[in-house]
Protein backbone atom coordinates (compact mmCIF):
# COMPACT_ATOMS: atom_id res chain seq x y z
CA UNK A 1 0.00 0.00 0.00
CA UNK A 2 1.70 3.52 -0.84
CA UNK A 3 1.95 6.18 1.33
CA UNK A 4 -0.13 9.17 1.20
CA UNK A 5 2.76 11.80 0.61
CA UNK A 6 0.79 15.15 0.52
CA UNK A 7 -2.95 15.69 2.17
CA UNK A 8 -4.58 18.82 1.61
CA UNK A 9 -7.65 19.46 3.88
CA UNK A 10 -10.69 22.04 3.23
CA UNK A 11 -8.51 25.02 2.08
CA UNK A 12 -9.88 28.16 1.03
CA UNK A 13 -7.65 31.28 -1.01
CA UNK A 14 -9.30 34.43 -1.67
CA UNK A 15 -7.03 37.44 -2.82
CA UNK A 16 -7.74 41.09 -1.62
CA UNK A 17 -6.87 43.64 -2.89
CA UNK A 18 -6.50 46.56 -1.18
CA UNK A 19 -5.89 48.80 -4.49
CA UNK A 20 -9.24 48.15 -5.71
CA UNK A 21 -11.66 49.16 -2.38
CA UNK A 22 -10.51 45.72 -1.05
CA UNK A 23 -12.41 43.72 -3.46
CA UNK A 24 -12.24 40.17 -2.23
CA UNK A 25 -11.50 37.36 -4.89
CA UNK A 26 -12.43 33.94 -3.98
CA UNK A 27 -10.59 31.17 -5.86
CA UNK A 28 -10.12 28.55 -3.78
CA UNK A 29 -13.24 26.67 -1.65
CA UNK A 30 -13.00 24.02 0.52
CA UNK A 31 -10.32 21.81 -1.54
CA UNK A 32 -9.59 18.45 -0.48
CA UNK A 33 -7.23 15.93 -1.75
CA UNK A 34 -4.57 13.60 -1.09
CA UNK A 35 -1.44 11.98 -3.40
CA UNK A 36 0.05 9.45 -2.78
CA UNK A 37 4.06 8.06 -2.96
CA UNK A 38 4.29 6.71 -7.18
CA UNK A 39 1.12 8.17 -7.88
CA UNK A 40 0.24 11.13 -10.52
CA UNK A 41 -2.40 13.66 -9.63
CA UNK A 42 -3.90 15.86 -12.19
CA UNK A 43 -6.13 19.10 -11.83
CA UNK A 44 -8.35 19.61 -14.55
CA UNK A 45 -11.12 22.70 -15.27
CA UNK A 46 -11.39 26.09 -17.56
CA UNK A 47 -9.04 28.56 -17.29
CA UNK A 48 -9.27 30.72 -14.62
CA UNK A 49 -10.64 27.99 -11.98
CA UNK A 50 -7.53 28.06 -9.86
CA UNK A 51 -5.53 25.18 -10.85
CA UNK A 52 -2.07 27.41 -10.81
CA UNK A 53 -3.43 29.24 -7.55
CA UNK A 54 -3.76 25.83 -5.76
CA UNK A 55 -0.08 24.62 -6.89
CA UNK A 56 1.01 27.73 -5.89
CA UNK A 57 -0.73 27.98 -2.17
CA UNK A 58 0.77 24.24 -2.07
CA UNK A 59 4.15 25.55 -2.95
CA UNK A 60 3.77 28.12 0.31
CA UNK A 61 4.11 30.94 -2.82
CA UNK A 62 0.74 31.93 -2.16
CA UNK A 63 -0.98 32.15 1.28
CA UNK A 64 -3.99 30.41 1.78
CA UNK A 65 -6.63 31.94 4.62
CA UNK A 66 -8.46 28.26 5.69
CA UNK A 67 -7.30 24.79 5.79
CA UNK A 68 -4.61 22.55 5.98
CA UNK A 69 -1.55 22.01 3.57
CA UNK A 70 0.21 18.27 5.17
CA UNK A 71 3.14 17.22 4.06
CA UNK A 72 5.29 14.48 4.73
CA UNK A 73 8.51 16.02 5.31
CA UNK A 74 11.65 13.80 6.54
CA UNK A 75 9.46 11.59 8.56
CA UNK A 76 6.84 14.30 9.63
CA UNK A 77 3.56 16.20 8.95
CA UNK A 78 4.37 19.72 8.30
CA UNK A 79 1.62 21.63 7.94
CA UNK A 80 2.40 24.00 5.09
CA UNK A 81 -0.36 26.47 5.86
CA UNK A 82 0.78 26.93 9.02
CA UNK A 83 4.45 26.63 8.76
CA UNK A 84 7.35 29.18 9.84
CA UNK A 85 9.27 30.63 6.41
CA UNK A 86 12.26 28.72 7.71
CA UNK A 87 10.46 25.63 7.60
CA UNK A 88 8.74 26.24 4.18
CA UNK A 89 12.32 26.64 2.90
CA UNK A 90 13.25 23.27 4.20
CA UNK A 91 10.40 21.57 2.66
CA UNK A 92 11.38 23.47 -0.22
CA UNK A 93 15.33 22.14 -0.12
CA UNK A 94 14.48 18.28 0.53
CA UNK A 95 10.91 17.76 -0.22
CA UNK A 96 8.97 19.64 -2.60
CA UNK A 97 9.78 20.72 -5.81
CA UNK A 98 7.56 22.87 -8.01
CA UNK A 99 8.25 23.29 -11.90
CA UNK A 100 6.46 26.77 -13.12
CA UNK A 101 5.23 27.94 -15.73
CA UNK A 102 8.12 30.19 -16.37
CA UNK A 103 11.90 30.19 -15.35
CA UNK A 104 12.76 32.55 -13.01
CA UNK A 105 16.47 32.80 -12.37
CA UNK A 106 19.79 34.53 -11.56
CA UNK A 107 21.23 36.36 -14.12
CA UNK A 108 24.46 35.46 -15.42
CA UNK A 109 24.51 31.68 -13.91
CA UNK A 110 25.22 28.97 -16.43
CA UNK A 111 22.30 26.69 -17.67
CA UNK A 112 24.14 23.78 -15.81
CA UNK A 113 25.34 25.82 -12.46
CA UNK A 114 21.31 26.66 -12.60
CA UNK A 115 20.34 22.77 -12.47
CA UNK A 116 22.85 21.78 -10.33
CA UNK A 117 21.52 24.37 -7.57
CA UNK A 118 18.70 22.74 -5.66
CA UNK A 119 21.80 19.86 -5.68
CA UNK A 120 24.03 22.05 -4.22
CA UNK A 121 21.77 23.30 -1.50
CA UNK A 122 21.14 19.77 -0.25
CA UNK A 123 24.73 19.42 0.47
CA UNK A 124 26.34 17.70 -2.74
CA UNK A 125 29.42 18.14 -3.46
CA UNK A 126 30.08 20.12 -6.90
CA UNK A 127 31.26 17.77 -8.83
CA UNK A 128 28.44 15.16 -8.59
CA UNK A 129 26.36 17.69 -8.91
CA UNK A 130 27.22 19.01 -11.79
CA UNK A 131 27.88 15.99 -13.62
CA UNK A 132 23.84 14.72 -12.51
CA UNK A 133 22.96 18.16 -14.13
CA UNK A 134 24.97 17.11 -17.65
CA UNK A 135 22.86 13.87 -17.28
CA UNK A 136 19.65 15.65 -16.76
CA UNK A 137 20.60 17.96 -19.56
CA UNK A 138 21.32 15.45 -21.95
CA UNK A 139 18.15 13.38 -21.31
CA UNK A 140 15.97 16.61 -22.08
CA UNK A 141 17.47 17.24 -24.68
CA UNK A 142 19.38 20.42 -23.99
CA UNK A 143 22.09 20.64 -26.56
CA UNK A 144 25.41 20.66 -24.94
CA UNK A 145 26.74 24.34 -26.53
CA UNK A 146 24.14 25.86 -24.27
CA UNK A 147 25.33 24.66 -21.14
CA UNK A 148 27.54 27.25 -20.47
CA UNK A 149 25.38 29.39 -20.73
CA UNK A 150 22.56 31.59 -18.93
CA UNK A 151 19.36 30.64 -20.19
CA UNK A 152 17.54 34.39 -20.35
CA UNK A 153 18.75 34.16 -24.34
CA UNK A 154 17.16 30.64 -24.77
CA UNK A 155 13.89 29.77 -26.63
CA UNK A 156 10.65 29.30 -24.54
CA UNK A 157 11.33 25.34 -25.13
CA UNK A 158 14.78 25.36 -23.97
CA UNK A 159 13.51 27.22 -21.10
CA UNK A 160 11.22 25.35 -19.98
CA UNK A 161 13.42 22.64 -19.92
CA UNK A 162 16.14 23.97 -17.68
CA UNK A 163 13.32 24.65 -15.77
CA UNK A 164 11.94 20.94 -15.73
CA UNK A 165 15.48 20.05 -15.06
CA UNK A 166 15.85 21.89 -12.03
CA UNK A 167 12.66 20.48 -10.53
CA UNK A 168 13.67 16.82 -11.35
CA UNK A 169 16.77 16.50 -10.38
CA UNK A 170 16.81 16.79 -6.64
CA UNK A 171 15.09 13.57 -6.53
CA UNK A 172 12.05 15.17 -4.41
CA UNK A 173 10.02 13.07 -3.11
CA UNK A 174 6.71 15.33 -3.79
CA UNK A 175 6.63 17.51 -7.23
CA UNK A 176 4.40 19.85 -8.43
CA UNK A 177 4.06 20.57 -11.75
CA UNK A 178 2.13 23.37 -14.24
CA UNK A 179 2.08 22.36 -17.64
CA UNK A 180 5.56 20.96 -18.31
CA UNK A 181 4.89 20.26 -21.49
CA UNK A 182 3.48 23.43 -22.59
CA UNK A 183 6.03 25.19 -25.36
CA UNK A 184 7.02 21.64 -26.71
CA UNK A 185 7.08 19.97 -29.89
CA UNK A 186 6.55 16.43 -29.68
CA UNK A 187 10.30 14.94 -29.77
CA UNK A 188 10.79 17.10 -26.76
CA UNK A 189 7.20 16.65 -24.92
CA UNK A 190 8.34 12.80 -24.79
CA UNK A 191 11.92 13.24 -23.60
CA UNK A 192 9.71 15.65 -20.19
CA UNK A 193 7.19 12.73 -20.00
CA UNK A 194 9.69 10.06 -20.13
CA UNK A 195 11.60 12.00 -17.19
CA UNK A 196 8.74 12.62 -15.51
CA UNK A 197 7.04 9.03 -15.36
CA UNK A 198 10.72 7.24 -14.50
CA UNK A 199 10.11 10.23 -11.41
CA UNK A 200 6.89 8.59 -10.74
CA UNK A 201 7.90 5.13 -11.12
CA UNK A 202 10.44 5.99 -8.43
CA UNK A 203 8.13 6.84 -6.39
CA UNK A 204 7.67 10.39 -6.68
CA UNK A 205 4.16 11.57 -5.53
CA UNK A 206 3.07 14.03 -8.58
CA UNK A 207 0.49 16.91 -8.34
CA UNK A 208 0.00 18.67 -11.69
CA UNK A 209 -1.77 20.85 -14.63
CA UNK A 210 -1.49 18.85 -17.82
CA UNK A 211 -3.05 20.55 -20.76
CA UNK A 212 -2.49 18.14 -23.83
CA UNK A 213 -4.14 14.28 -23.62
CA UNK A 214 -0.60 12.79 -24.52
CA UNK A 215 0.96 13.99 -21.34
CA UNK A 216 -2.49 12.89 -18.96
CA UNK A 217 -2.49 9.75 -20.72
CA UNK A 218 1.12 8.85 -20.29
CA UNK A 219 1.30 10.03 -16.36
CA UNK A 220 -2.46 10.55 -14.57
CA UNK A 221 -3.51 7.77 -12.45
CA UNK A 222 -6.55 10.17 -11.41
CA UNK A 223 -8.21 13.17 -12.08
CA UNK A 224 -9.22 16.18 -9.75
CA UNK A 225 -11.83 18.47 -11.35
CA UNK A 226 -11.92 21.97 -9.60
CA UNK A 227 -15.23 22.66 -10.87
CA UNK A 228 -17.17 19.82 -9.46
CA UNK A 229 -15.37 19.11 -6.41
CA UNK A 230 -16.15 23.00 -5.14
CA UNK A 231 -19.05 24.45 -4.02
CA UNK A 232 -20.57 26.16 -7.02
CA UNK A 233 -19.93 29.46 -5.85
CA UNK A 234 -16.49 29.48 -7.05
CA UNK A 235 -16.41 27.98 -10.57
CA UNK A 236 -15.38 30.88 -12.99
CA UNK B 1 20.10 23.66 9.24
CA UNK B 2 20.85 25.27 12.60
CA UNK B 3 17.73 26.64 14.20
CA UNK B 4 19.10 29.27 16.57
CA UNK B 5 19.71 32.36 15.07
CA UNK B 6 23.03 33.89 15.39
CA UNK B 7 20.95 37.29 16.03
CA UNK B 8 17.68 38.52 16.80
CA UNK B 9 15.97 41.94 17.48
CA UNK B 10 12.77 41.98 19.52
CA UNK B 11 10.62 44.96 19.66
CA UNK B 12 13.17 47.55 18.94
CA UNK B 13 12.37 50.86 18.58
CA UNK B 14 14.58 53.71 18.03
CA UNK B 15 13.70 57.58 18.36
CA UNK B 16 15.35 60.31 17.71
CA UNK B 17 14.51 64.01 18.89
CA UNK B 18 10.32 63.29 18.50
CA UNK B 19 10.58 61.45 15.59
CA UNK B 20 10.24 57.31 15.60
CA UNK B 21 12.41 55.99 12.87
CA UNK B 22 11.94 52.23 13.72
CA UNK B 23 9.16 51.16 15.77
CA UNK B 24 8.76 47.43 17.40
CA UNK B 25 10.79 45.31 15.21
CA UNK B 26 11.07 42.06 15.72
CA UNK B 27 13.28 40.04 13.68
CA UNK B 28 15.78 36.55 13.29
CA UNK B 29 18.86 36.15 11.03
CA UNK B 30 20.48 32.77 10.51
CA UNK B 31 23.38 31.65 9.11
CA UNK B 32 23.70 31.09 5.72
CA UNK B 33 20.83 32.96 4.57
CA UNK B 34 19.95 36.22 3.61
CA UNK B 35 16.97 38.30 4.84
CA UNK B 36 16.07 41.40 2.94
CA UNK B 37 14.59 44.55 4.26
CA UNK B 38 12.64 46.54 1.62
CA UNK B 39 10.33 49.81 2.41
CA UNK B 40 11.04 53.27 0.68
CA UNK B 41 13.23 55.89 1.27
CA UNK B 42 12.94 57.13 4.68
CA UNK B 43 11.41 53.97 6.08
CA UNK B 44 13.43 53.20 8.56
CA UNK B 45 15.89 50.52 6.71
CA UNK B 46 19.21 52.17 7.63
CA UNK B 47 18.13 53.11 11.24
CA UNK B 48 17.18 49.46 11.58
CA UNK B 49 20.43 47.97 9.90
CA UNK B 50 22.77 50.47 12.03
CA UNK B 51 21.20 49.29 15.12
CA UNK B 52 21.40 45.79 14.55
CA UNK B 53 25.12 46.32 13.99
CA UNK B 54 25.40 48.16 17.49
CA UNK B 55 26.18 51.61 16.15
CA UNK B 56 22.61 53.06 16.87
CA UNK B 57 21.02 52.79 20.48
CA UNK B 58 17.43 51.52 20.34
CA UNK B 59 15.06 53.85 23.32
CA UNK B 60 13.32 49.95 23.26
CA UNK B 61 13.89 46.69 23.22
CA UNK B 62 17.18 44.34 22.88
CA UNK B 63 19.02 42.98 19.92
CA UNK B 64 21.45 39.26 20.83
CA UNK B 65 23.82 38.35 19.52
CA UNK B 66 24.86 34.51 19.17
CA UNK B 67 28.87 34.52 18.70
CA UNK B 68 30.83 31.60 17.65
CA UNK B 69 31.28 29.64 21.27
CA UNK B 70 27.07 29.97 21.28
CA UNK B 71 26.61 32.75 23.85
CA UNK B 72 24.69 35.74 23.72
CA UNK B 73 25.47 38.78 23.75
CA UNK B 74 22.80 41.43 24.17
CA UNK B 75 24.92 43.79 21.93
CA UNK B 76 23.65 47.03 23.52
CA UNK B 77 24.74 46.27 27.08
CA UNK B 78 28.34 45.57 25.75
CA UNK B 79 31.15 47.74 26.57
CA UNK B 80 32.54 49.74 23.86
CA UNK B 81 35.51 47.63 23.01
CA UNK B 82 33.50 44.10 23.47
CA UNK B 83 31.11 46.03 20.86
CA UNK B 84 34.36 46.99 18.63
CA UNK B 85 36.13 43.08 18.78
CA UNK B 86 32.15 41.54 17.41
CA UNK B 87 31.87 44.66 14.69
CA UNK B 88 36.20 43.92 13.81
CA UNK B 89 35.97 40.37 13.83
CA UNK B 90 32.40 38.87 13.49
CA UNK B 91 30.78 41.35 11.27
CA UNK B 92 31.14 43.20 8.18
CA UNK B 93 29.20 46.45 7.04
CA UNK B 94 28.99 47.55 3.34
CA UNK B 95 27.62 50.94 2.92
CA UNK B 96 25.44 52.68 0.60
CA UNK B 97 28.71 54.91 -0.77
CA UNK B 98 32.13 53.20 -0.62
CA UNK B 99 33.18 56.37 0.57
CA UNK B 100 31.92 55.65 3.88
CA UNK B 101 33.18 52.62 3.82
CA UNK B 102 36.49 52.69 2.43
CA UNK B 103 39.54 55.19 2.72
CA UNK B 104 40.37 56.53 -0.81
CA UNK B 105 43.61 58.17 -0.43
CA UNK B 106 45.21 54.24 0.50
CA UNK B 107 45.91 51.21 -2.03
CA UNK B 108 42.98 48.84 -2.69
CA UNK B 109 45.09 45.98 -1.29
CA UNK B 110 46.07 48.29 2.29
CA UNK B 111 41.52 49.43 2.06
CA UNK B 112 41.31 45.26 2.20
CA UNK B 113 44.14 44.39 4.61
CA UNK B 114 43.62 47.17 7.13
CA UNK B 115 40.47 45.07 8.92
CA UNK B 116 43.03 42.16 9.09
CA UNK B 117 45.73 44.76 10.65
CA UNK B 118 43.20 45.88 13.82
CA UNK B 119 42.39 42.24 14.20
CA UNK B 120 45.99 41.34 14.85
CA UNK B 121 47.60 40.11 11.69
CA UNK B 122 50.94 41.98 11.18
CA UNK B 123 53.03 40.10 8.82
CA UNK B 124 53.69 42.18 5.98
CA UNK B 125 53.39 38.98 3.37
CA UNK B 126 49.94 37.33 5.34
CA UNK B 127 48.49 40.78 4.48
CA UNK B 128 49.37 41.18 1.14
CA UNK B 129 48.52 37.31 0.38
CA UNK B 130 45.07 37.96 1.84
CA UNK B 131 44.29 41.16 -0.13
CA UNK B 132 45.35 39.25 -3.42
CA UNK B 133 43.01 36.63 -2.44
CA UNK B 134 40.11 38.94 -1.58
CA UNK B 135 40.54 41.75 -4.12
CA UNK B 136 40.61 38.23 -6.62
CA UNK B 137 37.38 36.54 -4.80
CA UNK B 138 35.22 39.91 -6.12
CA UNK B 139 36.55 39.47 -9.23
CA UNK B 140 38.88 41.73 -9.08
CA UNK B 141 42.85 42.02 -11.03
CA UNK B 142 44.85 41.22 -7.79
CA UNK B 143 47.56 43.27 -9.78
CA UNK B 144 45.69 46.40 -9.31
CA UNK B 145 46.74 45.51 -5.72
CA UNK B 146 48.83 49.01 -4.93
CA UNK B 147 46.63 51.43 -6.72
CA UNK B 148 44.67 53.83 -4.71
CA UNK B 149 41.07 53.05 -4.13
CA UNK B 150 40.13 56.49 -5.90
CA UNK B 151 41.10 55.46 -9.08
CA UNK B 152 38.78 52.37 -9.63
CA UNK B 153 35.28 52.64 -10.68
CA UNK B 154 32.16 53.30 -8.74
CA UNK B 155 31.47 49.29 -9.20
CA UNK B 156 35.11 48.75 -8.43
CA UNK B 157 35.12 50.02 -5.56
CA UNK B 158 31.97 48.62 -4.03
CA UNK B 159 33.51 45.17 -4.39
CA UNK B 160 37.03 46.69 -2.95
CA UNK B 161 34.48 47.79 -0.04
CA UNK B 162 32.71 43.90 -0.29
CA UNK B 163 36.55 42.29 0.09
CA UNK B 164 37.38 44.59 2.94
CA UNK B 165 34.39 43.22 4.77
CA UNK B 166 35.16 39.58 3.90
CA UNK B 167 38.75 39.10 4.80
CA UNK B 168 37.99 38.56 8.59
CA UNK B 169 35.25 36.26 7.33
CA UNK B 170 32.55 37.16 9.25
CA UNK B 171 29.60 35.24 10.77
CA UNK B 172 27.12 38.22 10.12
CA UNK B 173 27.35 40.92 6.92
CA UNK B 174 25.16 44.39 6.98
CA UNK B 175 24.51 45.50 3.73
CA UNK B 176 22.90 48.76 2.83
CA UNK B 177 21.87 49.02 -0.27
CA UNK B 178 25.00 48.13 -1.82
CA UNK B 179 24.06 48.15 -5.09
CA UNK B 180 22.41 51.39 -5.26
CA UNK B 181 23.87 53.66 -8.10
CA UNK B 182 25.72 51.32 -10.00
CA UNK B 183 24.72 50.38 -13.89
CA UNK B 184 22.22 47.07 -14.07
CA UNK B 185 25.11 45.12 -15.69
CA UNK B 186 27.79 45.99 -12.94
CA UNK B 187 24.56 45.44 -10.14
CA UNK B 188 24.03 42.29 -11.57
CA UNK B 189 27.50 40.92 -11.47
CA UNK B 190 27.67 42.50 -7.71
CA UNK B 191 24.95 40.71 -6.95
CA UNK B 192 25.45 37.00 -7.87
CA UNK B 193 28.68 37.56 -6.27
CA UNK B 194 27.35 38.50 -2.81
CA UNK B 195 24.62 35.46 -3.38
CA UNK B 196 27.36 32.73 -4.17
CA UNK B 197 29.83 34.34 -1.27
CA UNK B 198 26.41 33.67 1.25
CA UNK B 199 25.93 30.41 0.17
CA UNK B 200 29.30 29.64 0.50
CA UNK B 201 31.03 30.84 3.12
CA UNK B 202 27.93 30.09 5.24
CA UNK B 203 27.49 33.49 6.62
CA UNK B 204 24.29 35.21 7.28
CA UNK B 205 23.47 38.49 5.52
CA UNK B 206 21.22 41.26 6.09
CA UNK B 207 20.13 43.10 3.19
CA UNK B 208 18.13 46.68 2.83
CA UNK B 209 17.34 47.77 -0.52
CA UNK B 210 14.55 49.56 -2.00
CA UNK B 211 14.90 47.47 -5.27
CA UNK B 212 12.53 44.30 -5.20
CA UNK B 213 14.49 42.49 -8.36
CA UNK B 214 17.35 42.70 -5.78
CA UNK B 215 16.01 40.79 -2.90
CA UNK B 216 13.92 38.25 -5.35
CA UNK B 217 17.18 37.31 -6.57
CA UNK B 218 19.26 37.23 -3.44
CA UNK B 219 17.13 37.07 0.18
CA UNK B 220 15.67 34.36 1.52
CA UNK B 221 13.24 35.84 3.60
CA UNK B 222 11.71 39.54 3.50
CA UNK B 223 10.31 41.96 5.91
CA UNK B 224 8.44 45.11 4.34
CA UNK B 225 8.99 47.94 6.24
CA UNK B 226 6.75 51.57 6.48
CA UNK B 227 6.85 54.25 8.31
CA UNK B 228 9.03 52.47 10.63
CA UNK B 229 7.29 49.50 10.96
CA UNK B 230 7.74 46.36 9.80
CA UNK B 231 4.21 45.58 8.08
CA UNK B 232 4.77 42.08 6.66
CA UNK B 233 7.53 39.62 7.13
CA UNK B 234 8.26 36.05 5.63
CA UNK B 235 9.55 33.67 2.59
CA UNK B 236 10.36 35.87 0.18
CA UNK B 237 8.46 35.12 -3.00
CA UNK B 238 5.39 34.62 -0.68
CA UNK B 239 5.88 38.55 0.11
CA UNK B 240 6.28 39.52 -3.41
CA UNK B 241 3.95 37.02 -5.57
CA UNK B 242 0.92 37.28 -2.97
CA UNK B 243 1.54 40.80 -0.36
CA UNK B 244 -1.16 40.64 2.17
CA UNK B 245 -1.04 44.19 3.60
CA UNK B 246 -2.02 47.21 2.04
CA UNK B 247 0.99 49.01 1.69
CA UNK B 248 3.33 45.50 0.55
CA UNK B 249 0.34 45.13 -2.40
CA UNK B 250 1.31 48.80 -3.45
CA UNK B 251 4.86 48.52 -3.26
CA UNK B 252 5.11 45.34 -5.51
CA UNK B 253 2.85 46.98 -7.87
CA UNK B 254 4.83 50.13 -8.45
CA UNK B 255 7.51 47.80 -9.06
CA UNK B 256 5.90 45.99 -11.61
CA UNK B 257 4.72 49.10 -13.82
CA UNK B 258 8.79 50.40 -13.64
N1 LIG C 1 -1.56 36.99 -7.23
C1 LIG C 1 -2.86 37.11 -7.57
N2 LIG C 1 -3.55 38.20 -7.21
C2 LIG C 1 -4.84 38.32 -7.54
N3 LIG C 1 -5.55 37.41 -8.22
C3 LIG C 1 -4.91 36.31 -8.62
C4 LIG C 1 -3.53 36.09 -8.33
N4 LIG C 1 -3.17 34.90 -8.84
C5 LIG C 1 -4.28 34.38 -9.43
N5 LIG C 1 -5.33 35.22 -9.29
C6 LIG C 1 -6.69 34.98 -9.80
O1 LIG C 1 -7.11 33.68 -9.45
C7 LIG C 1 -7.94 33.12 -10.48
C8 LIG C 1 -7.41 31.73 -10.86
O2 LIG C 1 -6.21 31.86 -11.59
P1 LIG C 1 -5.28 30.63 -11.94
O3 LIG C 1 -4.07 31.17 -12.61
O4 LIG C 1 -5.07 29.84 -10.72
O5 LIG C 1 -6.17 29.81 -12.95
P2 LIG C 1 -5.84 28.49 -13.79
O6 LIG C 1 -6.90 27.51 -13.46
O7 LIG C 1 -4.45 28.06 -13.56
O8 LIG C 1 -6.04 29.00 -15.27
P3 LIG C 1 -5.26 28.62 -16.65
O9 LIG C 1 -5.82 27.31 -17.08
O10 LIG C 1 -5.67 29.75 -17.56
O11 LIG C 1 -3.80 28.59 -16.37
C9 LIG C 1 -7.92 34.12 -11.60
O12 LIG C 1 -9.11 34.87 -11.54
C10 LIG C 1 -6.73 35.00 -11.32
O13 LIG C 1 -6.89 36.27 -11.83
MG1 LIG D 1 -2.67 28.01 -14.84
Amino acid sequence: MALPMMAVEGLHKNFTLHRRERLNLSVLTDVSLSVYAGECLALSGPSGTGKSTLLRCLYSNYIAQQGRILLRHSGEWVDMAQAKPRKILAVRRYTLGYISQFLRVAPRVSTLDLVAEPLRAQGVAPNVARSRAERMLQRLRLPEPLWSLPPDTFSGGEQQRVNIARGLIAGFPVLLVDEPTASLDADNRAAVLDCVSEAKRAGTAILGIFHDDDARQALCDRTYDMVAAQPASCAG
Amino acid sequence: MDDRPLMSADSVTCRFRGTTACRDVSLDVYAGEVLGIVGESGAGKSTLLHCLAGAVQPSEGTVTYADAKGHDHAIHGLSESALRQLSRGDWGFVHQSPYDGLRPHISAGGNVAEPLLRCGETRYASLRAAARHWLAEVELDPERLDDPVRTFSGGMQQRVQLARNLVTQPRLLFLDEPTGGLDVSVQARLLDLIRQLASELEVAVVLVTHDLAVVRLLAHRLAVMRQGEVVEQGVTDQVLDDPQAPYSQLLVASELRS
